[in-house]
């Protein structure tokens, strides 16, 4: 019995450990001291020794955790959890040994253990499960160019997110007075204040039950983080207005418990709540003057190293707050990418089933339980009790809801992650174009794989498929703009898809109607279309003079062949395969966008010039 | 050494030696390596406790012979020499700024040697900087410090290591990895697992190998390094000298006194005043290259003013986000969103919300005086010049330095 008592001590301050390490994630200071406080209860109650061993562990910690603090660059607040931990248990081991307070112990242990009970969300989910589902999203304020979908690769219909309210099968509401019947309110990136009358009323709500789910993004962008900060204050927790980069300077990985995923660029959060997300990285600070008011995106000292919560959740009366900070994921074109699709499923379930202070409120009860003078028996019934009481708690906060996927036709994808995400994956541009390119929509099933292989369907891509051999063009652009082009369009849409993988952000002109094309092709190719290249055609190439226009370069005439596309003939080829669109009469203009990744040109445009009167 | 562990406690303070004394004689490479340091420290604890035996003082030496020489290098110093050329630009030359913050004049002897297209023999008659592309027989190449620099661990002496701590940070950004077969080790870093030599000695001259921590508009960011090379260094003196007297004394008298006597002279240090010209109060990250507050010595000295911070004396006082301050002297007070500054009983606050270009001032916020927020960016009270703003080097040198 003894031993199981110390089995089952080791487990609880291990689960209060992880809440302790959730405080100090979310700043949350006032909890860091209850947490550790208990803690050190448990460790009081664990350490039957009396001898000063507990306190010399504990300067131990503290004058190591003093040395990191002062002499490094490292200011975390973590540092500190264990000789706070050790202290108190040693005054608590004191107390418990001079006047004999166990039971003052064993109540102050209830008391903060209620603590963790009230802090876990599982409350609020067990809750949440007999209110009928209705989702609604309010839209307050425009977020930035973010209009209604439209049919094109563009940065407008990129940044839309008609597709993450399809998938939560959502309703757009005008004003908060359709919120009554609503069980789940989204709010993603407001840029138009709240009143305190809508405050009011969103924390009505909440409060008698409703769940508000809330995406924000990085660096108080169109001062979205200004406008929700009000609101969100009324809940104890607080957006950050920073961006949380990797160290490489870009966005990293979003992490659970169990789980890592791919992501973009991320703000964080802190406050009296629950992390669900967290990311290891550096936090830099909004520039106001600077574009998309990033810093200068690279590590530096400016920068604070830290686990931030990104993913953050509080309960509030009956109801709860889910946040995360990171809305480009989803935005219309990448939440095809499976982390994106993996995250949306823990958000539209509460951030996950899994909370550490609700196992860590069963686990000191059944540790509360063993340490009482009560007889063996009732011990092991009340222990049993209480975990069939929590297994109960967590099988009811499970919910495994999934997307709302019948307004879309889908096609179901399995296989390597790594192929579709980051800065190295060959499929990435086709995966983001997908909800124009591809008439049914990637969902992804189970977990990322690791033999560089994709399922799509009943395709089966492998990174090979995209070895596209490398050309090197050693001709200056100044003579391949005047020499006739090389090889097919096949060969150009096929180059197109093999070289996918650039970076997704499009101008207002979208790809280029070569890449548009291209990117249709395969993924038509992939519903058994056979379509892969070409139902692009040129016409016969016509020779024009032309004047040429580039930055930082002297304009020069020359002759340029001009093949116009037929399927739209505001499209043209110039020369060795320069895609380029007449934007006037006499001007075409040529982006390095709209190229293959071999014919890549600074952007330039050509000025049609009159017939020389020569000679005549 | 209070805890009874004098064998583990001299062994380490013996495994630095190779360190402490690099400056003076020339030392091979390996025993200056964190791997040859703990080669050193298993030799030393095996031989320390083979000799208790014999009753042999072995801890008592090492710890005595340990401090002795590190009061004797906290007493050392160099010469740094400044650099003469018309083509510089203003801000990266060399010795202006030195000057002011070590109180010596320097001989206008250095020279910097960078970006050459092929190997050249140079022979240095001052302090030799070199940087990238430096193909001399001093250099083996380029090195590129990981970021964040504040993460590498510096290789030196305590005395040099402590003036990287206090600095924050070793600034350089892409510079020369220097060879230092014949001469002596001053200090350096460890990245990748190698020892990358950054400061040594040949004949009497120091050689550096990247110019731009001693520049003039970096240089205020390394000023603790700086002051301790050329010997004005007086809180590194102190704490060290205070350091080595404890180290002495606990060996015979082991008293906890010993641990608080050491932090409290390092606490006391901090606030000992040093005159300057811009003040800066808040939350330091030791970075030059930041446009927020901390920028503003650079941002100046590449205007071609020749200012250093301090704490004393100062004419500009730049309060940091979130943090509040009280005048002592200036003329010019910067705030940053957040910010506040009382002066005369009133309290200037900067407001957070971003207003552009306003009242020409650049990423200007409005200032709250007393709860009350007026229209303005820049007000002026009593003759002091109040501006607030989220950028404090995007502004004017005008506004910022009117003097």
């Amino acid at each position: 019995m003894a031993i199981l008592k110390r089995i089952l001590l080791s487990f609880a301050i291990f689960c209060v450990l992880i809440c302790c390490i959730n405080d100090a994630v979310q700043h949350s200071l006032i909890s860091l001291f209850f947490d550790t406080l208990l803690v050190g209860c448990l460790i009081a109650l664990l350490n039957s020794r009396k001898s000063f061993f507990l306190l010399k562990i504990g300067f131990f910690f503290g004058g190591i955790s003093s040395v990191i603090f002062f002499t490094t660059s490292i200011k975390s607040v973590l540092l500190f959890i264990p000789f706070l931990i050790v202290v108190f248990a040693f005054l608590l081991q004191c107390l418990y040994n001079l006047h004999n307070a166990r039971r003052y112990i064993l109540c102050l242990i209830a008391s903060l253990s209620m603590f963790c009970a009230i802090r876990s969300f599982w409350g609020h989910q067990i809750f949440s499960r007999f209110i009928p589902d209705k989702i609604a999203v309010l839209e307050q304020g425009k977020w930035g160019n973010a209009l209604s979908y439209e049919d094109k690769l563009s940065i407008t219909s990129q940044y839309s997110y008609n597709l993450l309210h399809n998938f939560i099968g959502a309703n757009k509401i005008e004003s908060l007075h359709d919120i009554s019947d609503c069980s789940e309110l989204w709010i993603v990136t407001p840029t138009k204040p709240f009143t305190n009358e809508q405050i009011e009323q969103i924390s009505n709500w909440v409060r008698k039950g409703g769940r508000l789910v809330i995406i924000t993004d990085h660096t108080d962008l169109f001062g979205h983080t200004s406008a929700i900060n009000p609101l969100l204050q009324r809940f104890g927790i607080r957006a950050q207005k920073n961006v949380i980069l990797d160290s490489s300077g870009n966005g990293g990985t979003f992490s659970s418990y169990f789980e890592n995923f791919r992501g973009l660029s991320s703000n964080s959060f802190i406050g009296f709540g629950e992390t669900w997300l967290h990311q290891l990285g550096y936090s830099e600070r909004t520039d106001y003057s600077k574009r998309s008011f990033f810093s200068d995106n690279q590590i530096s000292d400016e920068e604070i190293a830290d686990c931030h919560s990104i993913g953050l959740r509080v309960n509030h009366g009956f109801g709860g707050v889910v946040l995360f900070g990171d809305s480009t994921l989803l935005a219309n074109f990448a939440l095809a990418r499976p982390s994106a699709q993996a995250i949306l499923r823990k958000l539209i379930n509460g951030g996950g089933c899994f909370s550490c202070y609700g196992i860590a409120f069963f686990a000191c009860l059944v540790c509360l339980l063993s340490c009482t003078k009560v007889s063996t028996k009732l011990k092991i019934i009340g222990q049993t009790f209480i975990a069939v009481l929590g297994v109960t708690c967590f099988s009811l906060a499970y919910t495994n809801k999934q997307l709302s996927l019948d307004k879309i036709q889908i096609i179901k994808v399995s296989g390597d992650w790594s192929l579709v995400e980051g800065n190295q994956g060959h499929l990435l541009t086709l995966f983001s174009a997908a909800y124009v390119s591809s008439p049914v929509f990637p969902i992804w099933e189970g977990v990322s794989g690791s033999d560089r292989t994709v399922t799509i369907g009943n395709s089966v891509i492998t990174e090979d498929d995209f070895r596209f051999p490398k050309k090197v063009k050693n001709v200056p652009f100044i003579q391949r703009i005047t020499l006739s082009p090389s090889g097919n369009i096949s060969n150009q849409l096929a180059e197109c898809i093999a070289t996918s993988g650039f970076s997704s952000f499009w101008f207002d002109e979208g790809v280029g109607l070569l890449r548009e094309q291209a990117y249709k092709s395969f993924w038509l190719s992939l519903q058994g279309n056979d379509n892969r290249v070409c139902s692009l055609s040129v016409e016969e190439p016509s020779y024009v003079n032309m004047l040429v226009k580039m930055r930082e370069r002297e304009p020069f005439e020359a002759e340029v062949p001009i093949m116009r596309i037929k399927e739209d003939s505001q499209w043209v080829v110039l020369g060795d395969w320069f895609v380029g669109k007449y934007i006037s009469s006499d001007t075409i203009l040529v982006r390095d966008i709209w190229q293959t990744t071999s014919n890549s040109v600074p952007d330039f445009y050509c000025r049609v010039l009159p017939p020389s009167s020569e000679g005549k | 050494m209070l805890c009874g562990r004098r064998s583990e406690a001299a062994s380490y303070l013996g495994s630095q030696l190779p360190l402490l004394i690099s400056p003076l004689i020339t030392i091979p490479l390996f025993l200056l390596h964190p791997i040859g340091s703990l080669f050193i420290y298993g030799v030393l604890i095996m031989c320390c406790h083979g000799l208790r035996r014999y009753k042999f003082p072995a801890e008592g030496m090492l710890t005595i012979t340990y401090a002795c020489l590190l009061i004797s290098l906290t007493f050392t110093s160099w010469q740094l020499s400044s650099v003469e050329s018309s083509s510089i630009p203003t801000g990266y030359g060399i010795g202006n700024a030195i000057k002011k913050l070590t109180g010596k004049n320097t001989l206008s002897n250095g020279k910097i040697v960078y970006d050459n297209d092929s190997y050249r023999e140079v022979v240095n008659k001052g302090t030799l900087y070199l940087d990238h592309d430096a193909k001399c027989q001093w250099d083996s190449g380029n090195f590129s410090q990981n970021r964040p620099w504040g993460h590498n661990l510096p290789i030196g002496s305590e005395i040099f290591r402590k003036a990287i701590l206090q600095d924050g940070t070793w600034i350089s950004n892409l510079g020369a990895s220097l060879t230092c077969s014949n001469s002596n080790f001053i200090g350096g870093l460890f990245q990748d697992n190698e020892l990358i030599p950054l400061i040594i000695k040949h004949d009497g001259e120091l050689i550096f190998g990247d110019s731009d921590a001693v520049i003039d508009c970096l240089a205020p960011y390394q000023k603790h390094l700086i002051s301790y090379l050329a010997g004005t260094n007086n809180k590194i003196r102190c704490f060290h000298v205070g350091c080595a007297i404890c180290l002495i004394l606990v060996y015979f008298w082991a008293s906890p006194i010993f641990i608080i006597l050491p932090c409290l002279v390092n606490f006391i240090t901090v606030y000992l005043p040093y005159q300057g010209d811009v003040r800066y109060i808040g939350k330091s990250h030791k970075w030059a290259h930041t446009e927020l507050g901390e920028g503003i010595v650079r941002v100046l000295q590449q205007h071609g003013v020749n200012v250093v911070f301090g704490n004393s004396g100062t004419r500009v006082l730049v309060v940091g986000t979130d943090y509040s301050a009280s005048l002592s002297g200036e003329k010019v007070v910067i705030l940053e969103p957040g910010a506040e500054i009382i002066i005369d009983g009133v309290q200037y606050c900067a407001e957070i919300t971003p207003l552009g270009q306003h009242d020409g001032v650049k990423d200007a916020r409005r200032i709250i005086v007393d709860g009350v927020i007026s229209n303005s960016s820049i007000l002026y009270k009593d003759g002091v010049r109040i501006i607030a703003t989220g950028t404090p080097t995007a502004q004017e040198k005008e506004l910022i330095w009117p003097f």
